[in-house]
């Protein structure tokens, strides 16, 4: 390797990184690599990149901090459930229209006008049967809102839709078989939300939701299979609305 | 109201341990519930890397890996299969950083502290490795921006070029060209040359 001084007209640093990033057309190439044979800071100077590169890939890994994965694993879990949420309510819309949603009885509240859809378990007994989750994509379990104790009175507000003015409260659930909404009806007087499939406590679970004398409160009962005529109940609590 | 699990949404976290990155997101399309979270966990350390040495700003850095992540948790049914699943995640955050640190473009980047670029450090670097580590690490922070992101991916985390150029959707020469550019501004940064 030759030692001779740089000349002026040799190529400058952006060339020479070019150079040593093989980004030189062929004919600039051959030119830049015969000046670098004979100009022994050139040559440096491609070392030294060299030699940058080679600290650029010995840096150290960095392990994402551990308030940093609960952040991000907490933002998932959230967006996991809104998520889930979500897909029951396009899916419930989509189901209702595909039934037909004239066949559902409307029942009009006094009061605060609240509505109350449900669907009959004797007038579609078919369409019940549909309802019931027994097809792979309802019953998805990923489709369920996976709640637990902590977490049931907290989402009574994002699962239960209106209220405000005169706006109907509704529930994109499931049809509700009259036996069981009578055998939780806190004595026959909360009306009936709607029933919708979740996740409690790990399990498949079906969550009964009922207006109480608070219009600000839905109350709402965690059963084993709202399908029986007599479903054990699980859990009982209230969520704002 | 019994439930039936669809095709591909089961799975024990033993099997999901050991399921490729195109298994895992395939799953979390058909609504594995942990499927994603497997693909977090397996990927977080190199996207956070990314993200810490891209922001050069541990809040921004966390804000740029969320909003990825949840840009990624929702669009993965998007996902095409026409690059790696890594590749895929490592673009939506890279664009991620890049967006956040637009719009902060008036905030000057900070110094990483030593805890923040050495985590966890290994116990066998000696102090001048260590010492090298940090001029490096301050060295990366005054490239522009776009030079940092090329660099950080090819020569940091080792990306072939065209996966790079991909994840930041630019041709391949010009991944080459920031790279080089990079290259030869931090070799003055960290004395290797004099002043050309």
């Amino acid at each position: 390797m030759s030692t001779a001084p740089h000349p002026a007209s040799g190529p400058d640093l952006d060339v020479l990184a070019d150079l040593s990033a093989d980004l030189l057309v062929p004919a600039d190439e051959r030119a830049a690599r015969a000046h670098v044979e004979a100009c022994a800071e050139c040559s440096t100077v491609l070392q030294a990149l060299d030699r940058t590169g080679s600290q650029l890939r010995w840096l150290p890994p960095i392990a994402m901090p551990p308030d940093v994965v609960t952040r991000i694993d907490a933002a998932l879990a959230s967006e996991a459930s809104v998520v889930s949420i979500d897909q029951r309510r396009r899916r419930r819309v989509r189901r209702q229209q595909l039934l037909g949603i004239a066949a559902a009885g409307v029942i009009v509240l006094g009061g605060g006008g609240v509505l109350v859809s449900q669907l009959g378990h004797d007038t579609s007994g078919a369409d019940v049967s549909a309802g019931a989750g027994n097809d792979g994509e309802e019953s998805a379990p990923s489709e369920r809102p996976d709640l637990d104790e902590d977490s049931l009175p907290g989402a009574v507000r994002g699962l239960v839709n209106g209220g405000e003015g005169d706006e109907p409260l509704e529930l994109e659930g499931t049809p509700a078989p009259q036996d069981c909404v009578a055998s939780v009806q806190v004595g026959g007087v909360d009306e009936l939300i709607g029933v919708i499939e979740i996740r409690y406590g790990g399990r498949d679970r079906d969550a009964v939701f009922f207006t109480t004398s608070d219009p600000a409160l839905a109350r709402v009962i965690v059963v084993d299979d709202c399908s029986r005529q007599d479903p054990e109940i699980e859990a009982i609590d209230e969520g704002q609305i | 109201m019994a439930a039936s699990r669809p095709a591909g949404a089961g799975g024990t976290s033993s099997a999901l341990g050991t399921a490729s990155d195109d298994a895992l997101l395939a799953a979390h399309v058909n609504g594995n519930s942990d499927a994603f979270n497997e693909l977090v966990r397996r990927h977080r350390d190199r996207l956070w890397a990314v993200a810490l040495r891209t922001t050069r700003n541990p809040e921004d850095a966390a804000d740029a890996v969320q909003e990825a992540l949840i840009s990624a948790f929702r669009n993965a049914g998007s996902f095409r299969g026409q690059s790696a699943v890594t590749t895929w995640l490592h673009r939506i955050v890279v664009n991620a950083c890049l967006d956040l640190a637009r719009r902060r473009a008036a905030r000057p980047s900070v110094a990483l502290r030593e805890e923040e670029s050495f985590q966890p450090a290994d116990p066998r670097d000696r102090i001048a490795e260590r010492e090298l580590g940090i001029a490096v690490e301050e060295a990366l922070g005054r490239l522009p921006i776009d030079q940092r992101a090329a660099i950080v991916l090819v020569d940091v985390q080792g990306f072939p070029v065209a996966d790079a150029a991909e994840a930041l959707g630019v041709p391949i020469g010009t991944i080459k060209s920031r790279c080089a550019r990079g290259r030869a501004r931090l070799a003055c940064s960290l004395g290797h040359l004099r002043d050309r």
